[in-house]
């Protein structure tokens, strides 16, 4: 599968990437330990207070540095995900590709690999680079190879699934700005929708929503994706990973099907697949006529909130309908 | 042989192409040629594998382009502008198709930009349009590969950089390579052109140069005794080409099924001469006009 002309191209193509995404993470992760462990005069007394409670977790949390770490790259895959697919197919790059000797199965794994191989070799890299302050600096003793090894496990399996789902919408969309509000939306539709239905249920059936129970609690959690980046190490397991890889590599597939299906004529489209765009277009539908549904019953206080949201949705329904049939005649420049 | 096999391919639910079937062999120069929008660049893209056809297929040999994409190693597409490589100096491109055509020709390719005065080293985004054209054809020829495929490879660029791309185009074909050249430039491509694909509806009729049995029409130059029967000449089998004083230039069907050509020598005109059959009457004949070309 390797095939040198396909990743110097990528390489061409996301350079700036190569160099500045190691740099701003050691900047959050290995130079924020450097600062808090070494460069800092408290840090011996504080080392001593930690390593006297023997609290080796609440030692390595100190600034959250990991969290921070996590969130810089998803910034960088997700870009490099715009950069790759989305920016590919305004300048001629894709149809470029295409035309190569090599199967789209390979120009996208080149490409997937790519940007895995940058996640890896960041964490990996700052990883170490993370491990090395931590055994210089007075923290030494609490030093945990485990604590290490279960963050940058934890970090790549999530990084590589939120790259991964970065990439299957870069596949499905067909414009670099539909990819980037998609992209927008991923992160916040899941508890987004959870809580519109929740509201949707307590105005329309039972004035309380879903349920209190520990079902819907961890749904929420699992709904708020925001919350993985900020996982604290106690959080952190391996099972989470394992089902992150697993993650990865279903959203990894699914890109890989679409992106062999890409039609290169639909470039500038929203949406790439005729069947993806109605699904698309139902859902905007449901979530619009929902959000002004909870609108209406906040305005209208005419009787039961259910007449304010009867109206709101119909509205929110009539007008979002109105949009998305016009969004899905959009067709930018490319 | 690259063989195009029933070919069909829609886009925006309008078909562009509709059983599109021609061969084009080792050596030979293909002109394509039709009108604008009639789908010559989306022909050359899915030939080049960039889109994929509803149904049929192209082959190199007997393999399937879209089933074997390494057979594009022997099929090289080049778009009407090399926007693609932007942030590419010149040598750079040439390394990096070094990578992906094994019989890349690096001497050819550096001799080529001397020889036009082309600078290595310089971003091709900085090209002029008639430089781009001359650095992708160049580029397209240094792969070696049997078949080049270009997209209006002199449009829009000067008189001079026109005919050094066409001696580039010319070198090739003398050294073997076979091109498939789109182009609204018709005197050019008569000039090089072993055949004619010309693509109208959506499908491509395939015509020889210098065959002109094969197109089934006469040009002639004819003078009527006494006045010129209007209603012969308004019929769909004649196309008046040009009128001055009482001399007609005329385009008449000489297929089987047609009288009109016959119906022509029965009226005994005073003059009806011969002349050689051009591209251009070729086009104009089965194209409808020359309105849009050029």
């Amino acid at each position: 599968m390797w095939a040198k002309a396909l990743w110097s191209r990528e390489y061409a193509q996301a350079r700036l990437f190569v160099w500045g995404v190691p740099v701003v993470h050691f900047l959050a992760l290995g130079f924020g330990r450097l600062n808090q462990w070494i460069l800092d005069p408290a840090a011996v007394g504080r080392a001593e207070r930690y390593a006297g409670s023997g609290d080796i977790l609440a030692a390595y949390q100190n600034g959250d540095l990991e969290s921070f770490g996590r969130v810089w790259l998803l910034l960088a895959v997700c870009v490099l995900a715009l950069v790759q697919f989305g920016t590919e197919r305004r300048n001629g790059s894709q149809e470029f590709l295409f035309s190569l000797p090599y199967s789209r199965r390979r120009i996208f794994f080149t490409k997937w690999l790519f940007g895995a191989s940058l996640i890896a070799g960041s964490l990996v890299l700052n990883t170490a680079i993370d491990m090395i302050v931590v055994a210089a600096s007075p923290m030494a003793p609490l030093f945990s190879l485990n604590y290490h090894l279960t963050e940058i496990g934890y970090s790549a399996a999530l990084l590589l699934a939120a790259y991964s789902a970065a990439v299957l919408i870069g596949t499905v969309t067909g414009t670099a700005p539909s990819q980037s509000v998609f992209l927008v939306l991923l992160g916040i539709l899941p508890i987004g929708t959870y809580a519109l239905l929740d509201e949707s249920v307590r105005i329309m059936w039972n004035d309380r929503g879903f349920p209190d129970t520990f079902f819907y609690e961890e749904l929420q959690d699992a709904l708020n994706l925001s919350h993985f980046f900020f996982l604290q190490h106690d959080f952190v397991t391996w099972q989470k990973t394992l089902v992150f890889l697993l993650l990865a590599a279903a959203l990894a597939a699914g890109g890989m099907w679409s992106y062999e299906r890409n039609k290169p004529e639909n470039n500038g489209k929203l949406i790439l697949f005729g069947w993806l765009e109605l699904v698309c277009q139902i859902g905007a539908i449901a979530l619009a006529s929902m959000f002004c549904g909870m609108i209406g019953a906040g305005l209208i206080h005419a009787g039961e909130a259910r007449i304010g949201y009867a109206v709101g949705f119909a509205a929110g329904f009539a007008v979002s309908l109105l949009a998305t049939s016009r969004l899905r005649k959009v067709r930018l420049k490319t | 042989m690259l063989t195009v096999c029933n070919l069909r391919k829609t886009i925006d639910r309008k078909p562009v192409l509709r059983q599109v079937s021609f061969s084009v062999g080792p050596g030979q120069v293909a002109g394509l040629v039709g009108r604008n929008g009639s789908g010559k660049t989306t022909l050359l893209k899915t030939m080049a594998g960039i889109f994929t056809p509803d149904s049929g297929e192209v082959r190199y040999g007997e393999t399937s382009i879209a089933a074997h994409p390494e057979a594009k190693r022997e099929v090289v597409f080049i778009p009407d502008s090399p926007e693609a490589l932007y942030g590419y100096t010149a040598y750079g491109c040439a390394d990096l198709y070094a990578n992906i055509y094994p019989r890349f020709d690096m001497l050819f390719f550096k001799e080529t930009m001397k020889r036009f005065g082309l600078p290595l080293d310089k971003n091709i985004r900085h090209f002029s349009k008639g430089m781009k054209m001359l650095f992708s054809t160049g580029l397209g020829i240094a792969t070696r590969a049997q078949f080049v495929l270009l997209d209006e490879p002199t449009n829009g660029i000067d008189p001079i950089a026109k005919k050094q791309v066409l001696t580039l185009l010319m070198e090739a074909a003398a050294d073997g390579t076979s091109l498939i050249i789109s182009s609204h430039l018709l005197d050019e491509l008569e000039r090089i052109a072993d055949k004619v694909l010309l693509l109208k509806d959506g499908t491509v009729e395939t015509y020889e140069t210098g065959d002109e049995a094969n197109a089934g029409i006469a040009k002639l130059q004819v003078v009527f005794r006494g006045e010129a029967p209007a209603a012969w000449l308004a019929s769909p089998e004649v196309k008046v080409l040009e009128h001055v004083g009482r001399v007609y230039t005329l385009l008449v069907s000489r297929a089987p099924s047609s009288s009109a050509y016959g119906e022509l020598e029965a009226m005994k005109p005073l003059l009806m001469e011969p002349l050689p059959l051009r591209l251009e009457d070729l086009f104009a004949w089965k194209l409808g006009g020359p309105s849009n070309v050029g």
